[in-house]
């Protein structure tokens, strides 16, 4: 009787679990498509993942490449978007830009649920006790800091290479997925099923596992969905201020810092950099709400 | 309830304690030495260490630790590090910059908002709450810079009905109310569409809640039941949003305060950090995190008047 | 002499729309109620009283609406009006209902006695006259309503919240506010299940002086025959959205003619039995209705008949109708909607 056995088990329930949920995917799926403003979000944040993969295929041009004496055009047939400072291509420094910034924002998603929801699973299943007690409290200290004031901190001691970015970032993130994932589990700690595993004498860690778990991911997908769009604002932001991406990079948040200070020259790289931001974080709201809608029907206010 | 609130407010200030350990960590983790870049490199190893030994430097962490925490108990935030001025008195004179814009805007959007929110409810599924709806989830998204910028080019560089940088002469009421529209107005779009959606929320829940049913059915009219019993009941989780989020502005409003070339906290705090200069920094974090903490506190205590549940338990 | 009709529900259909698709919780009701006079409707959880009740309201969730009939009130279709007119006519004067859930039915941030000021309030407002000394008299009129309820202790329970309340107490100030409002009608969604049977026989006998009191007619919502034997004159019995019984009280309790009844009555306790009987089996699920009777599965007195089509409502004796096949022979049916 092995603990290595009792976690193989786990685990091949948790596939199980996840097989038999994929299947409900299609149902998931089918949610989403009658559901248009859903639709539209998927559609934006698709787009912006095929545009950081097949950037090189896709940007007309390449975003590095200088052509000082086309500076500051506005919207031509040959640069579709305009140019910035030093001639470069608006438009494909626009998705070379989702081509910088889109890993980043998925491994802050992923590393801040997977920290987060595993602190929070923690201080649920231990709540009241002086665990729980210590993790709700460093949740409290993360997210008391203004969010901005916490990043930059860090950035300024630790720098703003790409991996860096991520774990700070996560680390912001940490809290929220925290707080949502200790409330599920108290919620579902008390449900039928959970006391039933427990009567029959499952281990800890199964019940975790292959019961609390899956029954808690919808809020926490739904938040990683809407903190796409976060994450991205954040590191445009950043960027903005000279601490995110450096030039010559290219990212939005470069993008609005030039149009800025440029903005008499020409007003086109604020115009595409706002236009961009805009689009993706209604994209990313859209698809969680999307997706709040189709894990939880409940809570849809449809008709 | 004394109680209550005397329990709640060791834990924030328990908070407080944690964040403040961790800034002086953060700082303490500090690229670089601080006597370096006060002297040039050319500066010989005789004179470095001189400073070194002056400032304090030499001295094993622990005592530099016990010494730091004694100096800030007795107000002493320490030096900007090329002017010799204190700190904290600068730091704090950047405050009430930021406390106006942040205020004004809380106050502004609360009010856009929550109209907006009623009137949606007002003509529920209607066309107008349908549109309000897209317009609201629009705004949601245009964050505070990128609305700073777009009302800048709009407004101030292409029509030209507001200035966009500086914050007015002394003197002049009417100049400084005008140079406050536009980073205002970036503050609140994406509170206004917050706060309408969530007003909205909440009064479709309490317009279908048991209480007005029977309120309704006893023949209490309308408007008296929306004003009186769904938006007393409204206000906790408006309470809770607003208040911190006026609470995170008081430190954060960074980006507004950058491009508007408005002196405040937010940008004190940035320029420090990009200029490596740390006790201004943590003199400013501090302070933002001290507004903070006691938005949350004045957001339970008025959660509590308003809720008697809370209260009495 | 019978007394003069006041509110008439004709052919009354509610449909809910719900994920699983439409379900039909009140499927053509015809019912009468006379002034002065207490009608009954009886039978399990779910049978569809609620909603009847609401329906008679307007006070149905936003995805359920009327699908046919009428409710006439007086001779006027209240059907086809808006929540203003409701408002401005209806709720507070004409009708009010008492909910059978007490405990979200309270505005739990305000205390008791500012609700009830608030009903006082709005009381003056639609009766001219002098308002100081009106709201000394009802200040004694709430007092000894209280007290006709039970409740003990008047001044700390006005002075409380609503979170503070037992279920029954919650109950019993909402039955009051009711009495004090002095509707035509008031519909009662079981006020006294929760109360306990001695403060349950005084609530019932203030529902009594009420009817006697001010003509009011009642309509008296309750899964218990017993209390509604005592209190009403005419009772109907539903079961899953149908009327399958209806007459007068007396007639029922003596000689009760569906199934149905005649069980909810065996079901009663009784100085003479040592063992409850009970309805085997379960309410049927309305989202999928079946086109023969209902109450089918669960019927003690099942016959051939019964697997044909589902019956109508027949007048099998004079003023007393039940839904059964028993009671269908092809020249002597009368059908409770007159004709169609």
């Amino acid at each position: 009787m092995g603990y290595g056995n009792t976690l193989q088990n786990a685990l091949k329930n948790l596939g199980l679990r996840a097989f038999h949920k994929i299947r409900k995917q299609k149902w998931v799926i089918a949610k989403i498509v009658r559901n248009p403003s859903a639709m539209v979000g998927a559609f934006i944040v698709a787009l912006m993942i095929i545009s950081a993969v097949f950037a090189p295929w896709i940007a007309p041009h390449d975003p590095l490449k200088t052509d000082i004496e086309h500076r500051f055009e506005g919207p031509s047939a040959h640069y579709l978007l305009g140019t910035d400072e030093l001639g470069r291509d608006t438009l494909a420094r626009i998705i070379y830009g989702a081509r910088t910034t889109v890993p980043i924002i998925f491994g802050v998603v992923v590393l801040g649920a997977a920290i987060g929801v595993l602190l929070g699973i923690l201080a649920g299943y231990y709540s009241g006790t002086f665990l729980d007690k210590l993790l709700l409290w460093i949740f409290d200290v993360i997210s008391t800091f203004p969010g901005i004031i916490l990043v930059l901190a860090l950035v300024a001691i630790f720098g703003s290479s790409d991996l860096v970015l991520t774990l700070i970032l996560a680390f912001w993130r940490i809290p929220s997925y925290g707080r949502i994932s200790r409330t599920e589990i108290l919620s579902i700690k008390n449900e039928t099923y959970v006391k039933a595993a427990e009567a029959l004498g499952a281990r800890r860690w199964r019940i975790i596992l292959s019961h609390m778990l899956p029954n808690s991911l919808p809020p926490i997908i739904v938040l990683g969905g809407m903190d796409l769009g976060v994450v991205v604002m954040s590191i445009a932001g950043l960027s903005y201020l000279g601490l995110g991406m450096q030039p010559p990079k290219p990212s939005w948040g470069g993008m609005l810092s030039i149009g800025y200070t440029y903005i008499r020259q020409s007003p086109w790289l604020i115009i595409w950099g706002c236009v961009t931001l805009v689009i993706i974080m209604i994209g990313c709201s859209l698809f969680s709400g999307g997706l709040r809608a189709s894990l939880k029907p409940e809570e849809s206010l449809s008709e | 309830m004394l109680k209550y609130f005397g329990k709640r407010l060791l834990v924030l200030l328990s908070v407080l304690v944690g964040v403040v350990l961790f800034v002086s960590t953060l700082t303490y983790l500090i690229p670089g030495d601080p006597a370096t870049i006060i002297l040039s490199q050319r500066a010989t190893p005789e004179v470095r260490q001189k400073l070194i030994h002056e400032l304090g430097l030499d001295l094993p962490p622990l005592v530099r630790f016990g010494q730091y925490w004694w100096k800030i108990f007795h107000g002493d935030f320490g030096y900007y590090m090329l002017s010799g001025r204190p700190v904290l008195p600068e730091v704090l004179s950047a405050v009430p910059y930021t406390f106006i814009l942040a205020t004004v805007g809380i106050f502004f959007s609360l009010f856009i908002g929550m109209v907006l929110g009623i009137l949606s409810i007002y003509y529920k599924d209607t066309l107008f709450d349908h549109i309000l709806d897209v317009l609201s989830a629009t705004a949601l998204s245009v964050v505070q810079y990128v609305a700073a910028l777009g009302l800048m080019l709009v407004f101030s560089v292409a029509l030209d009905w507001f200035p966009a940088i500086g914050m007015g002469d002394k003197g002049d009421i009417v100049g400084q109310i005008r140079h406050l529209v536009l980073p205002v107005l970036a503050l609140s779009i994406s509170w206004i569409g917050y706060i309408q959606r969530i007003v909205r929320q909440v009064l479709a829940e309490t317009l279908f809640s048991e209480y007005v049913k029977t309120a309704k059915s006893f023949g209490i009219p309308r408007r008296r039941i929306i004003i009186r019993h769904c938006l007393r009941n409204a206000v906790k989780p408006l309470v809770t949003v607003v208040v911190t989020g006026w609470g995170a502005l008081l430190g954060g409003s960074v980006f507004i305060e950058s491009i508007f070339a408005r002196k405040g906290l937010g940008r004190l705090i940035v320029t420090a950090l990009t200029q490596r200069d740390y006790y201004v920094a943590q003199a400013g974090i501090m302070v933002a995190v001290v507004l903070f903490i006691i938005a949350v506190m004045l957001a339970e205590i008025i959660n509590a008047v308003v809720d008697p549940r809370i209260r009495l338990e | 002499m019978d007394k003069e009709v006041i509110l008439e529900i004709r052919n009354l259909s509610v449909r809910y729309r719900t994920r699983k698709g439409p379900i039909m919780p009140v499927a053509n009701v015809s019912l009468r109620v006379r002034e002065g006079e207490c009608l009954g409707i009886a039978g399990e959880s779910g049978c569809g009283k609620s909603t009847l009740a609401l329906a008679v309201m307007k006070l149905l969730p936003p995805n359920a609406r009327i699908s046919t009939g009428s409710i006439l009130l007086n001779g006027e279709d209240l059907v086809p009006l808006s929540e203003k007119e409701y408002g401005r006519r209806i709720w507070g004067k004409r009708i009010i209902m008492i909910s059978q859930n007490p405990h979200d039915a309270l505005d739990p941030v305000f205390r008791v006695r500012d609700q009830l000021e608030e009903i006082l309030w709005v009381h003056e407002k639609s009766q001219p006259g002098n308002h100081t000394a009106q709201r000394e008299s009802h200040g004694h009129e709430i007092e000894r309503i209280l007290t006709g309820m039970g409740i003990p202790d008047i001044s700390r329970v006005l002075g409380a919240y609503p979170h503070q309340l037992s279920g029954g107490m919650k109950q019993r100030i909402l039955t009051a506010m009711a009495f004090f409002c002095n509707p035509s009608i008031l519909i009662a969604d079981e006020p006294t299940t929760a109360l306990d049977t001695t403060i349950a026989a005084q609530v019932t006998e203030m529902f009594k002086d009420l009817m006697k009191a001010h003509s009011t007619s009642l309509v008296y919502i309750s899964h218990d025959l017993a209390l509604l034997s005592e209190l009403s004159t005419s009772v109907a019995v539903m079961y899953a959205g149908e009327i399958v019984e209806y007459g007068k009280t007396a007639d029922i309790a003596s000689k009760p003619m569906h199934p149905y009844t005649t069980a909810l009555l065996a079901a009663l306790p009784s100085a003479s039995k040592s063992r409850l009987d009970s309805i085997p089996g379960r309410v049927p699920d309305l989202s999928n209705p079946t086109r023969l009777c209902q109450f089918s599965p669960r019927c003690r007195e099942k016959g051939g008949w019964c697997t044909e089509e589902k019956p109508e409502l027949l007048e099998v004796t004079p003023g007393h109708w039940a839904r059964c096949s028993k009671f269908l022979t092809t020249d002597t049916d009368r059908s409770i909607h007159g004709a169609r």
